[in-house]
């Protein structure tokens, strides 16, 4: 059996709540301590990324070296696909070398799905193209999960209550119920957005009531792929029942010939310092980044207390750490 | 199922099951299940015997390091947990100084961690720097060893003690391994089949 990660379709309520679980304790206990975890020793991760990243990238290969995998990176740009070779038989070829394991970021929709065709190995999705993009959906969950279990999650130090039942029931089950029945407002460049697709679809499985909200050309036709039970352009009355607000980047490199002003897209859409106090007590602002300051959100909103966004940054690496043991942890 | 030959405890305990008894092959949870109690089990240590036995090994930390405040007790998921508190309770009320207590989960350092599906990681508590210390591991059962060297490889990624040492409540046998406990409450002869439960209530062997 091979373990892939498409779409987060693939993914179990279990699978969530092992990865998201392992995610915090790795982030807790094990990393950056000064030395590496030795689980995937010996293991050679391909990083195959057919578009631009430099923070997927970067926490792919962080993941993989604290696991103590070795990573090699193939661009596509200094390859024999500049030659002509289709990404069929590359992808053929990188198993054919020997790699256990490939990362893939493309810009075609399905991408990742056809290499998984293609080779035998497990195949982790980073994004493809208006499609999927399961890891940060995975980093969303594990940082909201963190944020309203408290702090450092569930495990209790050694002085806590002591008994069996407590440190026994403090670590077996990350307790997603906690996202069950949060409403979560998705706001900006939806249609173009696979980061909204699949975290909307992944909290949708987990409980949470989904709701898309932006200019109406950027809404998507179809709300219930994003895992959305609506999509609406009321941003102010929409916002202030919202648990989490969750913005999106503008994909300036997506968008075509289409234009929009920040602070036009700001006025109108972003995270003004009025909207920030129309939001409830609680209630949490997300961005899987980068920002663009002053477009999706004020400064005033980007630096509130209510910010998730800088812990998202810091699972980003955790997370991927736990992915990859799921994929390579497979049983007998 | 750290007590078990990997082979036969995903023949004991298949499904959602395997997960929580394999974390826990100590715990009280572990032996309330239903299934279980078909099978034949006899009492080994009962109630003050299993107090008896741990005082003794925290008198014998005692006689061994003069120096208390060196000494840090830490007991590996799940089963050493329950352990090693008993353990650093005594040790504190005899001594007088509380002696840090630490929870180590090895689960990273397994051999078997990628042929085992979704083991569950659990958050780890070791008072650090180890450096100069003396680091007293406690597990509930000792047997094939590989816990306890998945454990000593945590413990040294984790800093540099002065000095490691192993107290467990049972010594079972059938060790895979060159490791040897230095402190034991009860060794008790087993065929590899047999199951062995360490609780605070009592130690029992079920026959398979």
């Amino acid at each position: 059996v091979t373990r892939n990660l498409v779409s987060v379709a693939d993914l179990s309520p279990d699978d969530v709540r092992w990865i998201v679980n392992s995610a915090l304790v790795l982030k807790r206990d094990w990393i950056g301590r000064g030395f590496k975890l030795p689980p995937l020793r010996g293991k050679f991760v391909g990083l195959a990324f057919f578009e631009r990243s430099t923070r997927t990238q970067l926490s792919f290969k962080l993941a993989c070296h604290n696991l103590s995998a070795d990573t090699v990176e193939f661009n596509p740009e200094h390859s024999s696909m500049a030659k002509g070779e289709t990404l069929k038989d590359t992808l053929a070829t990188l198993e054919a070398a020997g790699l256990d394991a490939l990362v893939i970021r493309h810009p075609a929709e399905g991408a990742a799905e056809y290499a998984a065709g293609i080779v035998s190995m497990p195949v982790v999705n980073a994004g493809d193209g208006r499609h999927e993009h399961p890891t940060q959906a995975l980093v969303d969950v594990a940082t909201l999960t963190e944020a309203l279990a408290g702090g450092s999650g569930w495990g209790r130090g050694a002085g806590s209550e002591g008994t069996e039942e407590s440190l026994g029931s403090a670590s077996t089950d990350a307790s997603l119920e906690c996202l069950e029945g949060l409403k979560v407002l998705i706001v900006g460049d939806l249609a173009r957005s696979r980061v909204a697709r699949s975290t909307g679809r992944l909290l949708a499985k987990l409980g949470c009531e989904v709701v898309l909200c932006g200019p109406p050309n950027w809404l998507p036709a179809d709300p219930g792929s994003f895992g959305a039970t609506r999509a609406t352009c009321e941003v102010d009355a929409e916002l202030k029942d919202a648990d989490v607000v969750y913005c999106l980047r503008i994909q300036h490199e997506r968008r075509g010939g289409i234009h929009c002003g920040r602070s036009d897209y700001l006025s109108g859409w972003g995270i003004t310092p009025s909207r920030l106090s129309l939001m409830k007590a609680g209630a949490l602002i997300m961005h899987p980044g980068p920002v663009n300051r002053g477009a999706e959100l004020s400064t005033a909103a980007l630096e509130s207390e209510r910010s998730l966004i800088l812990s998202q940054v810091a699972n980003g690496v955790p997370t991927r750490m736990a992915v990859m043991l799921w994929c390579f942890e497979v049983g007998l | 199922l750290r007590k078990l030959p990997s082979q036969q405890a995903v023949r004991a305990e298949p499904g959602p099951e395997r997960a929580r008894i394999g974390g826990s092959k100590g715990g009280g949870k572990a032996s309330s299940g239903a299934a279980r109690d078909q099978r034949s089990k006899r009492a080994v240590l009962i109630g003050e015997e299993v107090t008896r036995c741990l005082r003794r090994i925290a008198h014998e930390i005692l006689e061994r390091h003069e120096d208390v405040r060196d000494l840090v007790i830490v007991g590996l998921r799940e089963g050493g947990v329950w352990v090693a508190e008993v353990i650093a309770s005594h040790v504190t009320s005899v001594s007088g100084f509380q002696v840090p207590l630490g929870i180590l989960d090895a689960t990273l350092y397994r051999d078997d961690l990628l042929v085992r599906t979704a083991l569950p990681l659990r958050f780890s508590t070791v008072p650090t720097p180890l450096a100069s210390k003396t680091v007293i591991l406690v597990d509930d059962v000792l047997f094939t060893g590989r816990t306890i060297r998945a454990a000593l490889n945590a413990i040294c990624d984790l800093g540099r003690p002065a000095r490691v040492e192993l107290a467990v409540l049972v010594d079972r046998g059938h060790r895979e391994l060159p490791i040897r406990p230095d402190y034991v409450g009860k060794n008790l002869p087993t065929s590899r089949h047999e199951t062995v439960l360490a609780t605070p209530e009592g130690v029992f062997v079920e026959g398979a």
